[in-house]
């Protein structure tokens, strides 16, 4: 019953996520016992099923830690402000954030188009949900 | 168990002019006279690895510089929790009756060696490549995001973890060879410039040159009181902070294996040496292990309970915090300074040390005990 796919270290989790340039958080989900996780893995980490399926993660969920990172540590000099989000799939992302960010705020990610547009790689942000 | 009949500890600094051989080697070398032991002796070499050398085989290296020629010798990198790993890994060795003298040696030009920039970069890869570290993540990041879930779940400011660098502070001020021995107050460790909100320069430890060394032996040896390795635990749950589970990081299960194994009870603990890279460390640690309740640690320590006089002395040569931090050795100077307050206590009191590596990714305790004079 091996998906072979998923078999091959060389392809397997090799969906396009952000992290190969396309704009989109994924949450990996096992076919076998519906285990979700976030980053890439050969195989299911609880039960080591390889049927493992990959799509986009919910976008809403709520922060859990924000923190404002001094210029000094960045390579490049900007200040960066940097969240860990549980996301209402049931995963932790980090994601970059305002400093007005707060622990409890119900946020969704995105990706801002400005980035792309000045060619970087895209790297998820999250914005406070209007109510 | 194995015994620890010999801690070598150099001052810790901004100290140009010794590569990271040279300070692995002459913290050795005091751990071994200190130990009444000589490099011949050594049937068993563990070494940590130093960002600035980067070798394949610190173990081998280190042996050749002392004139060593073990049977046994491995390199190890489990982060900030090498060295106590080694010495956990030294004491199964002699008590499988696979080595009788094993020598843990760790030491870094990590503060001179190389700029700060590459030392940052170095150290922020114990986060995730593509999912952390690309987004601008470093150590502090980490910890500082650790912190800030910390202070709201516990509806804290943050001002709350301050107390817990002034204590260190004072103790360094005592001890010889500290990296940073200036007193300091809660108001000074907010004023000084942010790092990472919630923390500022004085939540996090310094960087420094420096060695730390440990004899682990099959029976008490050389001129001081021997101290016994009474039980020892580990726990690896996690490397990252996106797959952490901040309410059971592991340092509780690890410190509870080497409670059990030693057959005490956490009260029966009398000093501690407990991993403090940054004061939001030292408190997730002090609160898992179960020597403060949730949330109190910074309230303990502005109560002096972790003083030199307190109920629980922690960190009493001044920590990662204070004394500094050269890497793998930052975490065994723990080891010597409860081994040296062990040895002025009366036989049987107890201590614990604790080290965690990379953000409370590898947990490594072991409980102390100080043995007949």
């Amino acid at each position: 019953m091996s998906d072979a796919r998923a078999m091959d270290p060389q392809t397997a989790g090799q969906d396009a996520d952000w992290t190969g340039g396309i704009p989109v958080v994924l949450v990996s989900e096992c076919g076998a016992c519906g285990h979700r996780w976030y980053i890439t893995r050969l195989r299911c980490p609880r039960c080591a099923s390889p049927d493992v399926r990959r799509r986009p993660a919910v976008p809403t969920g709520t922060v859990a830690a924000v923190t404002s990172v001094s210029p000094r540590l960045s390579q490049d000099g900007a200040a960066v402000t940097l969240a860990l989000v549980d996301l209402d799939d049931g995963i932790r992302i980090m994601a970059r954030g305002v400093p007005e960010l707060s622990v409890g705020a119900i946020v969704e990610w995105y990706f801002p188009e400005r980035d792309q547009d000045a060619g970087q790689r895209p790297v998820p942000h999250v914005k406070v949900v209007e109510h | 168990m194995a015994w620890i009949t010999g801690v070598g500890r150099t001052p810790f600094g901004r100290q140009p002019g010794c590569d990271a051989l040279g300070w692995q080697a002459a913290a050795a070398h005091a751990a071994l006279e200190d130990a009444g032991r000589l490099p011949a002796d050594v049937d068993a070499m563990l070494v940590g690895y130093a960002t600035t050398r980067n070798h394949l085989m610190p173990a081998n290296l280190l042996a050749e510089y002392l004139g060593a020629r073990p049977e046994i010798a491995m390199g190890v990198s489990v982060g900030g929790a090498s060295g106590l790993a080694m010495i956990a890994q030294a004491a199964r060795l002699v008590d499988a009756g696979a080595a009788h003298t094993a020598l843990v040696a760790a030491g870094e030009d990590r503060a001179s060696g190389q700029s700060r920039a590459a030392s940052t970069a170095t150290l922020a890869q114990v986060g995730h490549a593509d999912y952390e570290v690309s987004l601008g993540g470093s150590v502090p990041a980490y910890y500082a995001l650790l912190a800030s879930a910390y202070l709201a779940r516990h509806g804290l400011d943050a001002r709350a973890l301050a107390p817990l660098a002034v204590q260190m502070r004072a103790h360094a001020a005592a001890t010889p060879g500290a990296h940073l021995r200036e007193q300091i107050t809660p108001d000074d460790v907010r004023a000084a410039r942010v790092i990472a909100t919630p923390l500022t320069l004085l939540d996090c430890c310094p960087v420094s040159d420096g060695g730390a060394a440990v004899v682990v032996s099959a029976e008490p040896a050389g001129a001081a009181a021997a101290v016994r390795i009474a039980g020892l635990g580990q726990a690896n749950r996690h490397q990252h902070l996106i797959e952490a589970d901040l309410g059971d990081t592991g340092a509780r299960r690890s410190a509870a294996q080497a409670l059990a194994q030693a057959g005490l009870a956490i009260a029966d603990i009398s000093v501690a040496g407990i991993y403090d890279s940054f004061t939001i460390t030292l408190a997730m640690l002090l609160e898992e292990i179960g020597f403060a309740p949730p949330g109190g640690a910074g309230a303990l320590a502005a109560a002096g309970e972790f003083g030199r006089g307190g109920r629980l002395p922690v960190n009493t040569h001044g920590g990662l915090l204070s004394y500094g931090h050269c890497g793998v050795a930052g975490g065994m100077a723990h080891v010597a300074e409860v081994v040296t307050v062990l040895r002025q206590s009366a036989p049987g009191t107890a201590g614990l040390v604790h080290a965690d590596g990379g953000v409370l990714s590898a947990h490594v305790s072991a409980v102390l005990r100080a043995g007949p004079r």
